[in-house]
């Protein structure tokens, strides 16, 4: 290696005084450099517009008083967030919402690591059959298991209570998140582990000193799938609660759309609320996200 | 896949595993027992607690509902009500899900569309009874009860006839103003104000015609009065859809699409309406007195008029949209005494005004129907004058066939847009919705 570096120094300094030939091939390169380069931005600035549009009229219709028709939201208002905050009880339903989502959260991420790590390096009877089964679980939609599990619920005494929400969206999101998680954790190995209980390490101690800092992207990726599902889902928060102080942030904004009325002001305030906590979870761990997605899916 | 799994940790420990299997099972235990809750009806101070489902539930309609229900509290100490709001799309959704797994609450506020559902499944309590003996027959609206009548299948009271709803066309009368006209009269003034009021260059049209969904509704209100036909059926049982004045009504008001109208209206439903007429890109507007305090709120009440459907050229005023919106009792509630109570305070005198004044609704108390509120409404006024025309009928959707809204959403939506694109006529249209609604109507008279 070292030989071959003196020569192709040598050979980068021969070529570069040579101008006269290059001119031709720079413009030439030049241009299409600018055609490439048109041909990526156009695209990308056509397709952003298509995907910020409905964005910026939300944001319009949030900050811009009633009855206004201009297109910047000037003058500003903040009555539209007062309305849906304190009139239509938003404050409760996020608080609400948060509860459920960061809870479904660490149920889901928790029990996918224990179950995944049991998938990757166990080998037990049924186990492609196990994995098969859970993959025809998400084929089920979830409105057909509404009555059995209101039954469910009723029995153990948890309708109208946020856990029935933890619970339901934990065990829907839980197939995929299993599957995921231990396509994460094939791809650390194992001889990793093995390393560290030839140190002394107890099987739990090994996971959680040698395994898990390395599965990041994958508690990432598992974990903000289960939190945003758990925060969008309507169906099973209409369906379980039945009073008003514990309904989520899906059901608060339905409520926006009446049949006589639709207050598109208090509507898209209430859509600028609700987006916030994924807006800012997608900006924190998008990086992981990509890299998590990649990884899991591709390799495991 | 020839890699080693390893069954088993070398330096497993047994008592840890133990450990933390039972403090899981702990913590879900007392997770459980933390968060359960019954509701048994009854609190303990022996109060009896009335579960109350709304089905329209929107951030002002939920504080006049509250302050109904502690009104009702106020006048009947010893009966709470719990209020719980449903979103309007999907509220039957969860009220089938509670029938099927007998959680239903005490009384509800069906759509008298989906009385005919509800009724079959056993559901509704009937209210005939309680509604004779309590003396509200004469008290109330005799129209308004007969409407509450037919909404559903067996032809009893399930719904009280507290409040309605009544069709009117809303203008904006300042536009009208500037181009020299006055409010319609006829149906003609209202074609020529619908011509008149259109500047497509500047984005502005005479009219919004329900394209999408929810267009039956505004395709009764607009086609049947003008036609002059004041049944949805024949004697014979067959529909009236293809009558040649119900087809020659519709083709006038088809004809008003893309000329009068935003070709955008195609898929327009209630809320780009309300969106367009609010913005000022239409000029007239189709729906029901429900909708006024919306547009009120959106342009400002000096600006909206409101006329009741106009008589037709054999001089019948068919008055369409007496949607009944009252409330209604589950036959499951164990309750029903304390809940008969409540709706018989939403009738009264006190309770009737409130609800109906706040909600925007025409009022079924006969005395509260003679307040001033109901007189300073044009919407309302409009709607109030109509029935006063001794030649006004109501035109009675037949919401008590189950399969009405299926045929009247699902069914006919595609093929009404097919039309407005001219892809399908409108005789044709009509032609094959009349099969389908006779053969609903005969399917219903055999049982």
């Amino acid at each position: 290696m070292t030989s071959l570096l003196p020569k192709a120094h040598a050979a980068g300094r021969a070529i570069a005084p040579e101008p006269i030939p290059a001119r031709p091939i720079s413009k030439l390169k030049a241009r299409q450099r600018r055609i490439d380069r048109v041909l990526t931005y156009v695209p990308l600035a056509l397709f952003l517009i298509f995907t910020l549009v409905p964005f910026y009229w939300m944001l319009l219709f949030a900050f811009r008083p009633t009855g206004s028709t201009s297109l910047v939201p000037w003058p500003i208002t903040f009555e539209h967030f007062e309305t849906v905050w304190n009139g239509s009880g938003f404050g409760i339903y996020f608080k609400n919402s948060l509860f459920v989502a960061v809870m479904s959260l660490l149920c889901s991420t928790v029990i996918a690591l224990l179950g995944g790590y049991a998938l990757a390096r166990f080998r037990f009877r049924g186990k492609t059959l196990f994995l098969v089964a859970m993959l025809c679980t998400q084929f089920v939609p979830g409105a057909m298991m509404l009555i059995p599990l209101f039954e469910i619920f009723n029995a153990v005494g948890l309708t109208n209570s946020l856990w029935s929400l933890i619970i339901s969206d934990t065990v829907f999101h839980l197939p995929l998140s299993l599957i995921l998680m231990s396509g994460f954790i094939r791809n650390v190995p194992v001889e990793l582990e093995e390393a560290a209980w030839v140190d002394g390490c107890t099987r739990i101690q090994a996971f959680r000193l040698v395994v898990l800092p390395l599965l990041k992207p994958g508690i990432v990726a598992v974990g903000s799938f289960a939190f945003i599902s758990a925060w969008n889902n309507f169906l099973f928060a209409i369906m379980f609660i039945s009073s008003q102080d514990q309904f989520t942030v899906p059901v608060g904004l339905s409520y926006l759309l009446g049949e006589f009325g639709a207050d598109f002001g208090a509507l898209a305030a209430g859509g600028v609320i609700a987006i916030i906590p994924v807006v800012l979870l997608f900006a924190y761990v998008q990086k992981f996200l990509v890299q998590g997605l990649s990884a899991g899916a591709v390799k495991g | 896949m020839k890699r080693t799994d390893n069954a088993q940790s070398p330096t497993r420990s047994r008592k840890g595993r133990t450990a933390l299997a039972l403090a899981a099972i702990m913590a879900s235990t007392l997770a459980l027992g933390a968060c359960g809750s019954g509701s048994t009806g009854a609190s303990d101070s022996g109060e009896v607690v009335l579960e109350l489902w709304d089905t329209d539930t929107r951030p002002e309609r939920t504080e006049n509902l509250k302050k109904l229900i502690s009104m009702f509290e106020a006048k009947n100490p010893g009966i709470k009500v719990n209020y719980l709001g449903l979103p309007t799309d999907s509220y039957m959704q969860k009220i089938s899900t509670a029938i099927a797994t007998k959680a239903t609450p005490d009384l509800v506020t069906p759509k008298a569309s989906d009385v005919s559902a509800l009724v079959a499944q056993g559901a509704l309590a009937p209210l005939d009874q309680d509604f004779k003996d309590g003396g509200w027959e004469e008290k109330i609206s005799p129209a308004m009860t007969k409407s509450s009548k037919a909404a559903s299948p067996d032809g009893k009271l399930y719904l009280t006839p507290a409040t309605s709803l009544a069709d009117v066309i809303y203008y904006r009368s300042d536009f009208m103003k500037d181009a020299g006209l006055s409010a319609p009269a006829s149906w003609d003034d209202f074609y020529t104000a619908a011509d008149k009021l259109t500047d497509k260059g500047a984005g502005k049209f005479g009219y919004t015609l329900r394209g999408g969904n929810g267009f039956f509704s505004q395709f009764v209100q607009m086609v049947y009065p003008q036609s002059g036909v004041d049944t949805f059926f024949r004697e014979d049982g067959t529909s009236t859809l293809d009558d040649p004045a119900v087809v020659a009504a519709a083709q006038k008001y088809v004809d008003l699409y893309g000329k009068d109208t935003a070709g955008s209206d195609l898929t327009a439903d209630f809320k780009t309406m309300v969106a367009q007429f609010g913005a000022g890109g239409a000029a007239m507007l189709s729906h029901s007195i429900g909708s006024y305090p919306t547009h009120v709120a959106a342009i400002g009440a000096d600006k909206i008029g409101a006329v009741a459907p106009f008589p037709a050229d054999n001089g019948k005023t068919v008055l369409t949209g007496r949607m009944t919106t009252g409330f209604s009792m589950f036959q499951a509630s164990p309750h029903k005494e304390a809940a008969w109570k409540f709706l018989e305070y939403t009738m009264s005198d006190e309770g009737n005004s409130f609800w109906a004044q706040k909600s925007g609704y025409l009022p079924g108390n006969l005395e509260v129907a003679k307040e001033t509120w109901v007189t300073e409404n044009p919407a309302m006024q409009a709607s109030v004058k109509a029935v006063e025309d001794s030649k006004a009928v109501v035109l009675e959707q037949p919401f008590y066939l189950p399969e009405f809204n299926s045929i009247t959403t699902t069914d006919m939506l595609p093929e009404w847009q097919r039309v407005l694109q001219g892809d399908l006529s409108v005789k044709d249209f009509l032609t094959q919705s009349a099969e389908k609604l006779t053969k609903a109507q005969q399917k219903h008279a055999k049982k």
